[in-house]
C-alpha cells in the first residue's frame, strides 16, 4: 500500500509545526498536539490488538514509529526531536489514561485517592484503576516537581528506557535513576498512605 | 499544602540516603535532618516506599491496559440494543476481527450476522475508508456457497459488517469427529472449489481458507465465510515493508489482529515467506482442507506456529495417511495443490472443478462465459491430464452429485469500479443508464461521459462531453436510444446526444433545466423542466409541453407500455415535510393518481413490477398496468443505492438504471453530506460578503457574543469544532478528541463554548474555555440507546441555565443548571418532536421549532417556566429561530429556505408582527440529518452570517463503484412473486 496524499500532507505539515515550534510559535506546538494525539492512538489500538497475544509490549517503538511516520527521516534538529518525543509522552499518558478509564469508567477515583497495595500486588502489572489513581497522584507530582512527572510519563507511560531519558531530557543517565526512584517512591508512598502523610 | 520542609530539602536528602548502603540509610538520615523532625519523616517514609515498592511502575503501563482489554468481552451488546438498523438477538462468537452477533434486520424480516469490528479498529480513517470499498467489492460477490456480505452498517464511530446467517457446524467441527467419507467429502470440496472459482473469476482472494472458516448446513449445503475480509481488514503496510513482510517465520505470528495465528497450518509457503497472496494461495489451502476432510488430520502440523510454519516450508503431508480407495486423480489433485512452488501449483480451482466434478459435469464449466479454460489458462496439461485420468476412473469412484435442474439464465452481479481519479457527477441528477440490450453501461464521472462495454475491462470516455469544472450546467442524466446507438444527455442548457461509437455531440433541443429524460422509441424524447413535462422529436425541434403545471418539480419519467400514461416522481414545491410523490397521469384525460407516497425514481419493469427508490433502498411492488395500481407491499430488492440531490434538495434521483432486457445497475454506496461550504456575511438588503474561511463541509456556525469568533462544525469524517478567527482569519481545531463532537453554544460572557460530542460512548455534552486552554468538563450525558445526540443550544443571559435538544429518539428540549450539579432535566417534551431552543435575551421567553402542527413551525413559550402559554410564530412551516440581541425581532427559516423575519411588538401579552422574507433560500440552511441552525447573526442584528455552497463534495467518502446484476428479472421474480 502506497502511503496516501493524506499521509505525505500529515507528514509535512507536522515536521513543519516541529520546526515552527522549535523557533519559538507555541501556536504550532498546540497544533501539532492533536496530530501527535491521533497517529499515537491508532498506533496504540493496533498494539493494543495484537499485544492480547504476545506480551513483549515495546511503546517506545510506538512512539518511535510514530515520529518516523509524522517527522520521518528529515534533518531536524536534536531540540525538535527532543519537543516531540515530550509530547508524545504526555499524548501516550492521555491515550491509555483514557483507555483505562473508558474500561473502568464506574471505578473513578473519588477524593480520597488511596489504594492498598500488597506485596504481592505490587510485582503484577497494576489494574486499570490503579493507572488512573497514579495518573491522578502523577497530577500533583507535577505540582511538586515537573521534571519528575516528565520522568514518570517517560518511563511508565511511553516505555522508555533510563537511557533513552536522558538523552532526550539532556541530562545524565544517574540524574534520571535517582529522579525516577525518588519520583517512584513518592507515588507509591502517595497511592498506599493517602495524601495526609503524603505531603509534600 | 501545609508547612513543612521544603520538597527541595526532601529530595536532597532521600536522594542522598540512596546512595549509601541500605543498612546505613538511617543514620545518614538522622544525621542529615538534626533538629528537623519533620524533613526526617517524610524521608523515611519515601525510604519505606523505596523500599516496599517492588517493581511497582516498572512495567510500562501498556501492558496493563492490553490485559484489561483482553479481559473485556468486548463490546458487549446484549439481546434487544440496537446497532444501526439491526436489533441484536444473541452473541454468537468473537474473533480476530470482532464480536460477531445474531441480529434481525427489521426491515427484511430477516436474521443476519453482524460482525462488530473492533472500536480501536475503527479510528483509522485511511484503513476504515480502504475497509469500506473492500466491503463494497466483497458485498458484489453472489454464489450460493458463499455466505454473503450483505453490505456495511456503520453506527456513531463504530462499524458492522453485515453478513449472511449460517447455521450449521463448521467443517472443523465435522473434522473434530473423524474422516469425513468420501462419498460426503467429495460434494463439500466440490461446493469449496466453486465457491472459490467465483470469487477468483471476480479477482477476490479468500486469502485465510480453513474449516473454521467453512459451514455445513444441514441439508449438506456449504457456505464459505470471510471471503476476502484478511485483506480488507489488514492495516495498511507499515512504513518499512521489511518488517511486515520480512521472509521470517516469526513476522506472521505478529500481524495484525491476530489473524494469522490458527491460520498458520493453512498459510501458503508464499504466505508465510510474507510474499502477497494470489488464487493459488487459495489452492494451496483448498489442498489443505480436502487432505484434512480426508485424513482427520492437518497436512501442516507443529508445536507452534514457528513449527507449523516450517512444516508448511520444508515438509511434505503424510500422503500414506490418505485413505488407499481415493481414485489417482483425486490423490493427485492434492498433490499438486499442494506445490510448494507456486509456479508449479495448480493456478486454477477450475482445475479441482474438473477433478471433482467428475466428467458428467465437466462440460457444464466449458458452457459457461468463459470460452475455453483448456486454453486459456497455463494449467491446461494439468487439467487435460487430469481430465485424462478422471475419465478412466470415473465410473469407480465419482459419487458426488450436482442435482437440480439447470437454471436458464444465473443471476450474476458484479462490481464496475471507477478508476482511482474519478469521481460520479451526479449534479442533481442520476448520473447511469444501460442500453436496452444490457450491453452497455453509460456512466458520467469526473464531469464527462463514459461508456462501459460490460464484456470489456475498460470503459471509454466519450470525448467533446466533458464540463467544465464548478459548472452549475455540468452534464447530467444520460439516457439511452431504443437501439442502443445513442446515448442523450444534457449539458449546459440543451438537450443532446452523442453515438456510442463516439463523434461529435449533436444537439437535439435547448431546455434551461432539464430532469427525468426518457427516449421513447417512436423517437421522442420526454423531459422535465420545473413543473412541466415536455416532449421533442429526436431529430430535434421546439419541445412541446404535454403536461403542465403538476404542483411540484418533475423527475424520473417513463411512458408506460400504451403510451398513454406516463409515470414520474413529483416533489411538492416549497414544503420540507411534503414526501415526494410517484404518481402515474393519463394523457388523455389528465387524470393524475398518486402510486406511492415518500418513494422516487419509479421503473415500471416488464415483469409486471414496479420499482422505486427510497432511503437507500431499492424496492419492488407489483404493479397491474390495466388498473394503474399497486399491490402488495414493496419489497427490497437492493440496499445501498445511493442517490443524488441538488444542495437546495428540489429534487433529487436514485442512482439506479434498469435494462428492459433484465439487467440492474446502481451506485452502491449513500449520498455524501459532506459537501464544502464557505461563511459568508450578509446584510439586510442581501449583500454579500466572503470572511474568507476555506471551503469546508461546515454547519452551524455560531458567532462569539462580541462577534469576534466563530465556532463551527466541520462536518468531515472526524467531526470537530473549529473556531474561524474573524479578524485574524484563521480557522483553528477548537475540539481535539477523536470521538465526534457538534454543536456548540457559547456562554453569554464569550469565556466558554458548550458543545456535544461522544466522547466516553455517550450522548454528552461537555463544555471548555473558548480559548481552548484548559480541558473539557462534562456537563451530562445519555446512554446512545436513549439519545444519538445531546446538542447544547442557547445559553440564558445570566448564564446559569443550559437548553439542549437530545435527538435520535423523538428530539425534545432538555435543560440544566450550569450553577451546581449539571443535572439534564426535561424541558418540553410534548410528545411531538421539538428541537432548537433558543433562549430570548432578556431571558424570559423561548423560541422553539415543534412538529406539533403536522409540519416544524416555531413557537414561543415563557421562560423558564414553560406552561405559561404558547404563540405560534410561523404557521405556514418553520425552524431554526434565532432572536435578535436586541430581543425586538425573530428570525427563521421558512420551508423554501428563506430566511424570514419577524417583529416582536409586544411582550405583555407577547404579540408579534407578521414574517417577512428577508433573505432568499439560496444559503445553505438544511443538510441530511443535521437538523440545527444553519446560520447566526451579527451582534448588531445587521448582518447575518450562512453557510454558502462551495466546490464539488469531497470525495474521501463518495461512492466509487456500479453494481451490475445481470438476469435481475429473474431474482426480482423470486423475490416479488407477481401472481
Amino acid at each position: 500500500m502506497e502511503p496516501s496524499h493524506r499521509t505525505v500532507d500529515r507528514t509535512t505539515r507536522a515536521t513543519g509545526l516541529l520546526l515552527a515550534w522549535g523557533r519559538g510559535d507555541l501556536q504550532a506546538r498546540n497544533e501539532l498536539l492533536p496530530l501527535v494525539y491521533r497517529e499515537l492512538r491508532q498506533r496504540a489500538a493496533a498494539y493494543l490488538r495484537r499485544e492480547r497475544r504476545d506480551h513483549s509490549l515495546q511503546p517506545t517503538a510506538l512512539v518511535n514509529e510514530a515520529y518516523l511516520r509524522l517527522v520521518g527521516q528529515r534533518r531536524v534538529r536534536w531540540q525538535n526531536r527532543a519537543h516531540f518525543f515530550g509530547v508524545a509522552a504526555q499524548m501516550m499518558r492521555r491515550i491509555l489514561v483514557d483507555y483505562a478509564r473508558a474500561h473502568h469508567a464506574a471505578r473513578r477515583p473519588g477524593a480520597g485517592l488511596r489504594v492498598s497495595l500488597t506485596e504481592g500486588m505490587s510485582a503484577a502489572p497494576p489494574m486499570d484503576c490503579e493507572l488512573l489513581l497514579l495518573d491522578q497522584a502523577l497530577n500533583e507530582l507535577a505540582a511538586l516537581d515537573p521534571r519528575q512527572a516528565q520522568i514518570v510519563e517517560f518511563r511508565y507511560f511511553s516505555g522508555f528506557s533510563e537511557q533513552e531519558v536522558a538523552e532526550v531530557l539532556s541530562i545524565s543517565r544517574s540524574t534520571v535513576t535517582r529522579e525516577w526512584q525518588t519520583a517512584r517512591a513518592w507515588l507509591y508512598r502517595r497511592l498506599t498512605t493517602g495524601p495526609d502523610r503524603g505531603a509534600p | 499544602m501545609t508547612d513543612g520542609p521544603s520538597w527541595k530539602d526532601v529530595k536532597r536528602v532521600f536522594q542522598a540516603a540512596l546512595d549509601h548502603e541500605s543498612h546505613q540509610r538511617e543514620a545518614f538520615v538522622r544525621e542529615a535532618c538534626g533538629e528537623d523532625g519533620a524533613l526526617r519523616g517524610q524521608v523515611e517514609s519515601l525510604l519505606v516506599a523505596h523500599e516496599s515498592a517492588g517493581s511497582f511502575a516498572e512495567r510500562p503501563a501498556i501492558g496493563s491496559v492490553a490485559v484489561t482489554i483482553e479481559g473485556e468481552s468486548g463490546c458487549a451488546l446484549r439481546r434487544g440494543d440496537v446497532f444501526g438498523a439491526y436489533q441484536i438477538i444473541q452473541w454468537l462468537g468473537a474473533g480476530g476481527m470482532g464480536e460477531v452477533y445474531r441480529a434481525l434486520d427489521p426491515k427484511l424480516n430477516r436474521e443476519v450476522a453482524l460482525k462488530v469490528l473492533p472500536e480501536l479498529f475503527a479510528l483509522d480513517s485511511d484503513r476504515l475508508l480502504r475497509f469500506r470499498r473492500e466491503a463494497q467489492v466483497l458485498a458484489s460477490l453472489n454464489h450460493p456457497n458463499i455466505a454473503a456480505i450483505y453490505g456495511l452498517e456503520e453506527t456513531v464511530g463504530r462499524q458492522a459488517l453485515v453478513l449472511e446467517l449460517v447455521d450449521g457446524p463448521t467443517l472443523a467441527d465435522r473434522i473434530a469427529k473423524g474422516p469425513i467419507p468420501l462419498n460426503e467429502a467429495l460434494p463439500f470440496a466440490r461446493q469449496i472449489a466453486e465457491a472459490l472459482e467465483a470469487a477468483h473469476e471476480q479477482g477476490i482472494i479468500h486469502r485465510d481458507l480453513k474449516p473454521a472458516n467453512i459451514k455445513v448446513r444441514p441439508d449438506g449445503t456449504v457456505k464459505v465465510l470471510d471471503f476476502g475480509l484478511a485483506k480488507a481488514i489488514e492495516p495498511v503496510r507499515a512504513i518499512s515493508p521489511g518488517v511486515t513482510q520480512s521472509p521470517t517465520i516469526t513476522t506472521p505470528a505478529t500481524t495484525q489482529g491476530g489473524l494469522i495465528l490458527g491460520t498458520a497450518a493453512y498459510m501458503s509457503p508464499e504466505q508465510a515467506k510474507g510474499q502477497a497472496a494470489d488464487k493459488r494461495s487459495d489452492v494451496w489451502a483448498f489442498g489443505c482442507v480436502l487432505y484434512e476432510m480426508l485424513t482427520a488430520k492437518r497436512a501442516f502440523e507443529g508445536e507452534d506456529v514457528s513449527d507449523t510454519l516450517a512444516a508448511v516450508l520444508r515438509s511434505d503431508p503424510a500422503w500414506g495417511a490418505l485413505p488407499g480407495n481415493l481414485p489417482p486423480a483425486l490423490v493427485e489433485l492434492i498433490q499438486r495443490s499442494l506445490e510448494k512452488d507456486r509456479r508449479r501449483r495448480i493456478a486454477d480451482v477450475a482445475a479441482a472443478l474438473f477433478v471433482l466434478a467428475g466428467p458428467s459435469q465437466a462440460s457444464r464449466v466449458t458452457r459457461t462465459e468463459r470460452a475455453n479454460p483448456v486454453t486459456r489458462h497455463p494449467i491446461a496439461a494439468i487439467a487435460a491430464a487430469l481430465v485424462a485420468t478422471v475419465g478412466i476412473a470415473a465410473g469407480g469412484w465419482w459419487m458426488g452429485a450436482r442435482s437440480g435442474p439447470v437454471e436458464p439464465k444465473p443471476v450474476t452481479r458484479f462490481g464496475v469500479p471507477l478508476r482511482a481519479d474519478e469521481q460520479f457527477t451526479a449534479n442533481g441528477g442520476n448520473p447511469i443508464a444501460l442500453s436496452p440490450d444490457g450491453k452497455y453501461l453509460a456512466y458520467i464521472a469526473n464531469r464527462r461521459l463514459n461508456v462501459r462495454p460490460l464484456d470489456r475491462l475498460e470503459s471509454i470516455p466519450i470525448r467533446g462531453t466533458e464540463s467544465l469544472a464548478n459548472s452549475s450546467a455540468e452534464i447530467r442524466a444520460p439516457f439511452f436510444s431504443p437501439n442502443g446507438q445513442w446515448i442523450g444527455f444534457w449539458q449546459e442548457g440543451q438537450i443532446k446526444k452523442v453515438s456510442i461509437n463516439g463523434g461529435a455531440p449533436v444537439t437535439i433541443a435547448p431546455a434551461v433545466s432539464a430532469y427525468g429524460l426518457a427516449w421513447e422509441d417512436e423517437g421522442t424524447i420526454l423531459f422535465a423542466e420545473g413543473d412541466n413535462i415536455l416532449r421533442v422529436p429526436e431529430a430535434g425541434g421546439k419541445p412541446e409541453v404535454i403536461v403542465g403545471h403538476v404542483k411540484g418539480r418533475v423527475q424520473s419519467l417513463q411512458l408506460l407500455p400504451g403510451k398513454r400514461t406516463i409515470l414520474f416522481t413529483v416533489f411538492p414545491e416549497g414544503t420540507t415535510n411534503a414526501e415526494p410523490e410517484i404518481v402515474v397521469r393519463s394523457l388523455d384525460t389528465g387524470q393524475q393518481q398518486t402510486l406511492i407516497r415518500g418513494g422516487i425514481a419509479a421503473r415500471y419493469v416488464p415483469t409486471g413490477h414496479l420499482v422505486y427508490f427510497a432511503a437507500g433502498t431499492l424496492l419492488a411492488v407489483p404493479f397491474d398496468l390495466r388498473a394503474l395500481a399497486v399491490s402488495g407491499a414493496p419489497v427490497p430488492v437492493a440496499e445501498n443505492v445511493a442517490s443524488s440531490a441538488l444542495p437546495s434538495r428540489a429534487v433529487a434521483a436514485a442512482q439506479i438504471a434498469i435494462s428492459p432486457s433484465g439487467t440492474l445497475a446502481y451506485v452502491a454506496g449513500s449520498f455524501n453530506a459532506s459537501v464544502p461550504r464557505t461563511l459568508v456575511w450578509v446584510d439586510r438588503l442581501g449583500k454579500e460578503e466572503s470572511l474568507g474561511a476555506p471551503e469546508r463541509p461546515y454547519v452551524y456556525p455560531r458567532l462569539s457574543p462580541d462577534g469576534r469568533r466563530i465556532a463551527v462544525t466541520v462536518n468531515d469524517q472526524e467531526q470537530d469544532i473549529w473556531m474561524w478567527d474573524v479578524g485574524r482569519k484563521t480557522l483553528r481545531r477548537f475540539t481535539i478528541d477523536p470521538a465526534e463532537e457538534r454543536y456548540s453554544a457559547w456562554t453569554p460572557d464569550g469565556k466558554r463554548i458548550a458543545f456535544g460530542s461522544h466522547r466516553r460512548g455517550e450522548a454528552g455534552m461537555w463544555w471548555q474555555a473558548a480559548d481552548g486552554t484548559g480541558t473539557p468538563e462534562r456537563l451530562a450525558g445519555f446512554p446512545f440507546n436513549r439519545y444519538g445526540n445531546l446538542q447544547p443550544t442557547t445559553i440564558s443571559p445570566d448564564g446559569s441555565r443550559l437548553v439542549a435538544t437530545a435527538t435520535g429518539g423523538s428530539p425534545n428540549l432538555w435543560i440544566l443548571r450550569l450553577t451546581g450539579d449539571p443535572q439534564p432535566t426535561p424541558l418540553l417534551q410534548t410528545g411531538f418532536r421539538e428541537r432548537n431552543g433558543e433562549i430570548s435575551p432578556d431571558g424570559h421567553w423561548i423560541a422553539y421549532e415543534s412538529l406539533e402542527a403536522g409540519q416544524f413551525d416555531v413557537y414561543v413559550r415563557p421562560f423558564p417556566d414553560v406552561t405559561g402559554g404558547k404563540w405560534p410564530v410561523s404557521t405556514s412551516g418553520g425552524s431554526q429561530p434565532l432572536w435578535a440581541r436586541s430581543g425586538k425581532e425573530l428570525f427563521f427559516i421558512d420551508p423554501s429556505g428563506a430566511l424570514m423575519s419577524v417583529r416582536v411588538e409586544r411582550q405583555s401579552p407577547f404579540t408579534i408582527g407578521t414574517p417577512a422574507k428577508m433573505l432568499d433560500g439560496s444559503y445553505v440552511w438544511s443538510v441530511p440529518t443535521y437538523a440545527g441552525r444553519m446560520y447566526d447573526i451579527s451582534p448588531d442584528g445587521q448582518r447575518f452570517l450562512m453557510l454558502k455552497q462551495g466546490g464539488p463534495p469531497d470525495q474521501t467518502s463518495a461512492p466509487t463503484s456500479i453494481t451490475v446484476v445481470q438476469n435481475w428479472f429473474e431474482e426480482l421474480n423470486r423475490l416479488v412473486p407477481t401472481h
